[in-house]
């Protein structure tokens, strides 16, 4: 893994202002279970890496009446076991329940799954295999 | 860690098992590595060493999760318990550790710390209810030896102290 800078802003306002300062060799970490895994793997190699998990305001799940919002980094297994999810919003519920595991679940955000790369390393990989 | 921005070598401060610990990481170091490598925490096993196999799960601020996934940067100010840390002070086993050696839920032992660590969150959670959401909410974890029934059977009984 290459080496990087880190930092742990507490406000939307720092964070943007670390990636401003980062350039475009840096990336938001959040979970983690996504880009640090790649990062091993020496597919992703950013010089700076901007931790948007200790924003509190990010996290928030609120459901009022009729409505549901959650921040992009509300984890998977909060979002898919609030009580009110559960009940009155069953398919989004199981969605994340059933995906990945307990343990990434507790550390994957919902915006982070969203922003997932490609997995399969056929489709990722930029190199041509030689044939 | 606060807002500093840090390079390759920084300082973080953490709890492990309720023992406050300072080191300075480098900050591509996993949890996992640090545990074993610098704290000499060697029941957290790295299996895969990409989040698939489990055998590395420990509990942050009580939530399980893969400690070869979690940066160590990322554990500044928080706390870490391992299996080192679910026993009594006088070595008393945890009832789930118990549960394991009375319906022999291994075999070689390599997944076990990763099994019991999942397990004491799962049935924490709520999860444990019956032996098919068990098994739903243990799928994080691997045995290849196939202890999977003797688990199940010991986060059973667990479940119902």
């Amino acid at each position: 893994m290459r080496s990087f800078s880190y930092t742990a802003p507490r406000t939307v306002d720092q964070a943007v202002e670390a990636l401003v300062d980062g350039g475009p060799g840096s990336k938001v970490i959040a979970g983690g279970t996504n880009l640090y895994d790649l990062m091993k793997l020496r597919i992703e190699s950013p010089q700076s890496v901007v931790d948007i998990s200790r924003i509190p305001e990010l996290h928030r799940i609120r459901t009022t009446g009729s409505e549901i919002s959650f921040g992009a980094g509300a984890r998977m297994a909060d979002v898919a076991d609030h009580p009110v999810i559960r009940r009155d919003y069953q398919a989004l519920s199981e969605s994340l329940w059933r995906a990945a595991s307990q343990q990434l679940r507790n550390m994957a955000t919902v915006g982070g799954n969203l922003l997932q790369r490609t997995r399969c390393s056929y489709f990722r990989g930029g190199r041509r295999i030689p044939l | 860690m606060d807002n500093a921005r840090s390079t390759a070598a920084t300082d973080v401060a953490f709890t492990v098992n309720g023992r406050p610990t300072r080191l300075s990481v480098d900050s591509r170091e996993s949890l996992l590595d640090v545990l074993r490598e610098r704290l000499a925490l060697t029941g957290t096993k790295k299996g895969c060493d990409h989040g698939q196999c489990g055998a590395c799960t420990v509990h942050l601020d009580g939530r399980r999760v893969v400690s070869c996934l979690t940066p160590v940067v990322k554990v500044d100010g928080r706390s870490v318990t391992t299996i080192e840390g679910v026993g009594g002070p006088d070595g008393e086993l945890d009832p789930l550790q118990q549960a394991f050696i009375d319906h022999d839920a291994l075999q070689c032992g390599y997944c076990t710390p990763g099994q019991v660590m999942a397990g004491i969150a799962c049935i924490r959670e709520g999860h444990a209810r019956d032996d098919a959401e068990i098994r739903e909410y243990m799928s994080g974890n691997l045995c290849r030896c196939g202890a999977y029934g003797g688990i199940v059977a010991a986060i059973r009984q667990a479940a119902r102290r």
